[in-house]
């Protein structure tokens, strides 16, 4: 057909705000000269504004709001995505949303988060429409006058008006694009600027919080300055995300709690030598001892998360057992909750936060004293490149039939390279790093899903040996976790047969002379 | 994206009506729509205040080249695209056109649109021709008005013909009465009689002064802010269209 290849225009909107020479209203008035402009409707009404910890809505550039009526989901070009009646609440997550369109789409953009509220906007908005001589709406107009809450208090926000395009009647629109702008009225350009300025009496601000780990590094950085640096950054996060946790808000506060701890932990073991001994030693240690305490919690959430993909992989006859497998984990949970929330509220915790931060950024720390002198960027490129050789090398031994046991090391080893990437990316150029770690993460990924097979093969299959089978309800739960097992081993044999190839793709030459490029001597300078 | 087409070969039988407020309603339910005007006469296009642009043709229509003369209605999700007084000739064109492409050519027209719409309305013209093959098969449904008479009925017997001509299934027919004057034995016979038919779905549509004055207002029946008879009976038999489309 000749057809393919067009595509339809998307009908525009554009906001216009005041200053302080022409309000919108009396701009408004003003258009009534060269077009008929007639009201259609006048809504006043009280939003609260939900997002997830990491602005998962935001990113999506979508919005999610309670008001009287119910809940609904638009596009930031204020186009609704769904609807429905629902009462208010503190905190939805997606199954908190009965079944509809507006679950499905919610449950695809948060997938395990909690939207949380963050702000109420109060808002007055008149909508007007212009008629050709018809009468037949060529264009509408919006007045909007509103005022945001929160708990950094109140904000009345400036008056917007808003032209919205109807297709194909573009002109109309352009003409009255044109009398804005010569009115003097500023174009906003995006729905971000809109926000922020919505934001400002909140005590977060859109995307302040991300999973992506960046720290800025000057080049002259020494490995103190640099660790120091780091480590704060990660210590932050995990501050950040302590409330979360002690609250049990979603399973993701713990989650990226205990990446924040692994990352640091990583980094104290990769360099090792270039650390005080006896401090390292010591930090090590409690966080050894952090990573253990929060372990249980996220061990038990990663099958709770997987309870749809579980039950999905079974016959129906075979849910009964499954469930009463997740009512145990559940309750396990509860108790393992309340014991880290012990520990997390503990003395040993808070010491280990100040003492931390003590060393971190004290001048006299003894982490700036030891190899005073040593340039980070010469130990990186050292470390990258010295993780990146036993990671092909061992990689390149493996073969079909190579023991699962292998797969794991490679796992790790491959995991403390990416860190150390991600841990020095400022040293490096950016989009280089960046595709190198989109060509890793396919592996990774492999790898990944490989390691939580067995483990979940492992778990699965210790509880079935503990069960007695002489009770309706072991049996029951017996079933389902031998189904389980044998399905997963199923996963597991295709996940693995998978591996050559990604590993293949990772490991070609482009991308090995791409890391040893990244890593020349800064000093010698690029190739 | 689902495709309906509101079609009967006899010409008075409530097909423009239907189609308008059909589509509307569709609309009104959160659904992107495209109502197309097929009809030279452009009864669609005018009860929605739409006046084509000047360089639309069938010309465009045929190769493809019609996306930037749809154009929104005075509702949100539901947009048109105009009739033009060259769709007279229609029928002529696509026969033209079909001596290299098959009668899917409508089909084909319409397939690149389905990211845009979930349904798309076809208001066709009252013929029994090659737009009529087109029609049929580019259409996952075709909604028929029945006026209870003779000679309406004569019309759902040729189509029927020409749906087994082009080896379609009968089921794609979703027919009901229209215009129905419950005052008129004729009627009430016509519908004691045939509406058991599983061809026929069990909402109909009143003959009702509101209809009618739609030429007047020029907007849909359901729109003019109260939840008239005539706007509630078009609610009913969207969704028993749905529902009929969704046994499926």
């Amino acid at each position: 057909m000749p057809i393919t290849g067009r595509e339809m225009k998307r009908p525009q909107e554009i906001h216009f705000l005041s200053d302080e020479t022409m309000q919108t209203g009396e701009f408004l008035a003003s258009l009534a000269s060269s077009f008929v402009i007639e009201e259609t409707d006048r809504r006043t009404g009280r939003k609260r504004y939900y997002d997830t910890f990491d602005w998962r809505l935001f990113r999506a550039e979508c919005l999610f709001t309670f008001e009287e009526q119910g809940v609904e989901l638009s596009r930031f070009n204020g186009l609704p995505v769904a609807a429905i009646p629902a009462g208010r609440r503190e905190q939805y997550f997606w199954w908190d949303i009965r079944e509809s369109e507006l679950r499905e789409k919610i449950k695809a953009i948060i997938e395990m988060r909690a939207m949380l509220p963050l702000l109420w906007l109060d808002y007055d908005r008149k909508t007007f429409r212009v008629l050709n001589k018809d009468r037949k709406t060529v264009a509408r107009i919006v007045l909007c006058n509103e005022q945001t809450s929160a708990e950094g208090g109140q904000l009345v926000l400036p008056e917007r008006l808003s032209l919205r395009e109807i297709r194909g009647y573009g002109t109309v629109f352009a003409k009255l694009c044109k009398s804005c702008r010569s009115a003097g009225l500023r174009p906003v350009d995006t729905m971000h600027e809109l926000l922020a300025q919505a934001f400002s009496v909140s005590t977060r601000k859109p995307l302040d919080y991300g999973a992506k780990f960046r720290v800025e590094l000057p080049d002259s950085s020494t490995v103190g300055e640099a660790v120091a640096k780091i480590c704060l950054a990660l210590a932050e996060t995990m501050a950040i995300n302590h409330a979360g946790v002690c609250q049990d808000i979603d399973s993701e506060f713990l989650h990226d709690f205990r990446i924040a701890v692994r990352r640091t932990r990583s980094l104290l073991s990769l360099l090792k030598k270039e650390l005080p001994p006896e401090q390292s030693a010591f930090f090590q240690a409690e966080f050894k001892w952090l990573g253990g305490v929060t372990g249980p919690v996220r061990d038990i959430d990663v099958y709770l998360l997987k309870r749809e993909e579980y039950l999905a992989m079974l016959p129906a006859a075979l849910h009964s057992g499954l469930n009463l497998f997740f009512d145990e984990l559940d309750r396990r949970r509860k108790s393992e909750v309340k014991r880290l929330r012990r520990c997390l509220l503990s003395q040993r915790y808070q010491n280990l936060v100040d003492d931390w931060r003590h060393y971190l950024s004290a001048p006299d720390s003894a982490l700036f004293a030891f190899r005073r002198k040593k340039r980070c960027r010469a130990v990186a490129d050292k470390q990258i490149k010295k993780r990146f050789a036993s990671f092909v090398r061992d990689g390149d031994t493996i073969t079909g039939t190579s023991p699962d046991r292998e797969m794991h090391k490679l796992r790790i080893k491959g995991k403390k390279l990416r860190y150390l990437l991600e841990f020095f990316r400022a040293f490096y150029d950016e989009a280089e790093v960046e595709r190198f770690l989109k060509h890793m993460k396919k592996l990774q990924d492999n790898l990944g899903a490989f390691n939580d097979l067995s483990v979940q093969q492992q778990m699965l299959a210790a509880r079935l040996s503990q069960l007695d089978g002489r009770t309706k309800r072991s049996m029951q739960i017996g079933a389902s976790l031998g189904g389980l097992i044998s399905v997963l081993a199923g996963k597991k044999r295709r996940v693995r047969s998978a591996f050559q190839r990604s590993y293949a793709g990772f490991s070609k030459a482009s991308n090995r002379d791409l890391l040893i490029w990244l890593t020349a001597d800064s000093r010698r300078g690029m190739p | 994206m689902k495709i309906i087409a509101v079609y009967s070969s006899k010409g008075g039988v409530g097909k423009t009506a239907s189609a308008v407020n059909l589509a509307y309603t569709a609309a009104r339910t959160g659904k992107q729509v495209l109502l197309c005007d097929m009809d030279s006469q452009g009864a669609a296009s005018f009860y929605y205040r739409i006046k084509p642009k000047k360089k639309f043709n069938r010309s465009c229509l045929l190769s493809g080249d019609f996306y930037q003369f749809i154009r929104g209605t005075d509702y949100d999700g539901l947009d048109l695209l105009p009739a033009h007084f060259s769709f007279r000739n229609l029928d002529i064109a696509l026969k033209e056109a079909q001596k290299e492409k098959s009668r899917k050519l409508l089909a084909d027209l319409l397939l690149p649109l389905k990211s845009e719409y979930d349904f798309i309305v076809l208001d066709c013209p009252p013929n029994l021709t090659v737009l009529s093959e087109n029609i049929i098969l580019a259409a996952d449904s075709i909604v028929t008005p029945v006026v209870p008479t003779t000679l309406s009925l004569l019309a759902l017997e040729q189509l029927l013909k020409l749906l087994k001509k082009l080896d379609c299934r009968k089921e794609k027919i979703l027919a009901f009465f229209s215009m129905v004057e419950r005052r008129k034995a004729l009627h009430l016979a016509v519908m004691e009689k045939y509406g058991k038919y599983r061809i026929f779905m069990k909402s109909s549509i009143p003959y009702t002064a509101e209809i009618e004055k739609m030429g007047l207002h020029r907007r849909p029946v359901g729109s003019g802010g109260n939840q008239s008879p005539a706007a509630h009976a078009y609610d009913l038999l969207w969704q028993e269209i749905g529902q009929r489309m969704s046994e499926k």
